[in-house]
């Protein structure tokens, strides 16, 4: 009776352990939202930071509001700031880009997201849109 | 005429001048090179970005550094291009002994023809420095890359008819227009010169540079909806592919004429308020 409790008590924390694992996977998979202000002078904004969850060489981002411009620069970096991806990659308003890493993050690692207007102006610039860093 | 060459060889002995020159050229040269040494660290830069030189000279290429220093310090540039010949004349006894030499009308008409002539040439030879420089290290013949075709000039905008003749074309437009910018207000801070009597060099140097760049920032607000007849952003490049709105010749016809009006009103009043000194 005792074994038999145990065995229970170890496939129940299995199946926790499998069903978190799971969510934790289906979790890093979706696409977060985001928004933020550009700053002016063409400053960058760091507007998300998710765990990477696969071991793929891109990441994904749909920009859907860019106040009076359709192109943003769009780039990832690291916890400690070195880049992933190059910030020559522009993003175009309202369609899903792909924009391959550079140095590709590993899985479980902090992926920033950051923007930056390529035209220079004397005023802040509304931005919305999502990405999965996967 | 001599008026106006002693004027233009002034300005070139001009330490404030050469100093300024000298910057803009080590930039000029610099960042092309910058990038291309960065962009080896990557064996997928001209795959995914792309290695055609219409991408990376310095005014098109507003994510290195080159462009973010040309664009922060453009109202600095009009200032400096003065080298602050005329306020030290003015200081001097130089300025009463040359209006007598030859007339008033003839001595201010000389010096401002000199800043803008010297401003114009100055910034068109050190922005055509750049384009050689980056289409010496860049080849004109790389394929197009998507991140390529995101920075043409959309349909309808002036620069559009440039590009469809060469990207060369569009390169040596914007390469005149930002010298032709710079030359316009070198000249406003000349007027600006004439009209008020500064206490000192320094205040002759961050008045006008405060005053152009608040004049901007002011315009930069107010244009907000009408960005095609903002100037900082008409002369961007980047803009005529980044901007939603069209930016057509005739709102940069009538801006620069605008702008060259103003100047000339402002120069006419400093020429007018100044009789009193003969």
């Amino acid at each position: 009776m005792i074994k038999l409790r145990k065995i229970s008590f170890c496939a129940l924390i299995s199946a926790s352990l499998m069903m978190c694992m799971s969510l934790v996977v289906f979790a890093a998979n979706e696409a977060a939202d985001f928004e933020g202000k550009l700053p002016k002078n063409q400053g960058d904004v760091k507007v998300s930071t998710i765990k990477k969850g696969n071991k793929v060489e891109y990441f994904t981002i749909t920009m859907t509001e860019i106040d009076g411009f359709d192109r943003v620069c769009a780039w990832t970096e690291g916890s400690l700031g070195a880049n992933y991806s190059s910030p020559f990659n522009q993003v175009h308003l309202d369609e899903e880009e792909t924009v391959a890493y550079d140095k590709v993050p590993k899985v479980g690692q902090n992926v920033s997201l950051n923007l930056d207007n390529p035209v220079k102006v004397d005023y802040t610039v509304k931005v919305a849109g999502s990405w999965n860093p996967d | 005429m001599s008026y106006f060459i002693t004027d233009v060889k002034m300005l070139y002995k001009n330490r404030i001048l050469r100093w300024m020159l000298l910057f803009l050229i080590v930039i000029m040269v610099l960042d092309p090179v910058s990038i291309y040494i960065m962009s080896m660290q990557y064996t997928s830069f001209a795959e995914n970005i792309g290695a055609n030189s219409f991408q990376f000279w310095l005014l098109m290429n507003s994510s290195n550094w080159g462009n973010t220093v040309f664009y922060a310090m453009l109202w600095a540039f009009p200032v400096l291009s003065t080298g602050l010949v005329f306020y030290n004349e003015r200081c001097s006894s130089m300025f009463e002994l040359l209006i007598i030499r030859g007339s008033r009308l003839k001595y201010y008409l000389s010096k401002a023809l000199a800043v803008f002539v010297v401003t114009l040439t100055n910034f068109f030879v050190v922005l055509s420095i750049n384009v050689m420089v980056t289409y010496t290290i860049f080849s004109h013949d790389a394929p197009m890359t998507k991140q390529y075709a995101y920075i043409l000039p959309k349909e309808g905008m002036f620069s559009y008819p440039f590009y469809q003749n060469s990207p060369l074309s569009m390169v040596m437009l914007y390469t005149f227009l930002n010298a032709f910018t710079i030359a316009l207000f070198a000249l406003f801070v000349f007027a600006v010169h004439v009209i008020i009597k500064l206490k000192n060099r320094y205040v002759a140097l961050l008045f006008p540079f405060l005053f152009l760049y608040l004049m901007n920032y002011a315009a930069s607000l107010l244009l907000r909806g009408h960005q095609n007849y903002n100037l900082s952003i008409i002369i961007q490049p980047r803009a005529a592919s980044a901007l939603v709105a069209i930016i057509q010749s005739k709102d940069v016809v009538a801006i620069f004429l605008l702008i060259s009006l103003i100047d000339l009103i402002l120069l006419v009043f400093g020429y007018l308020r100044n009789r009193e000194v003969l």
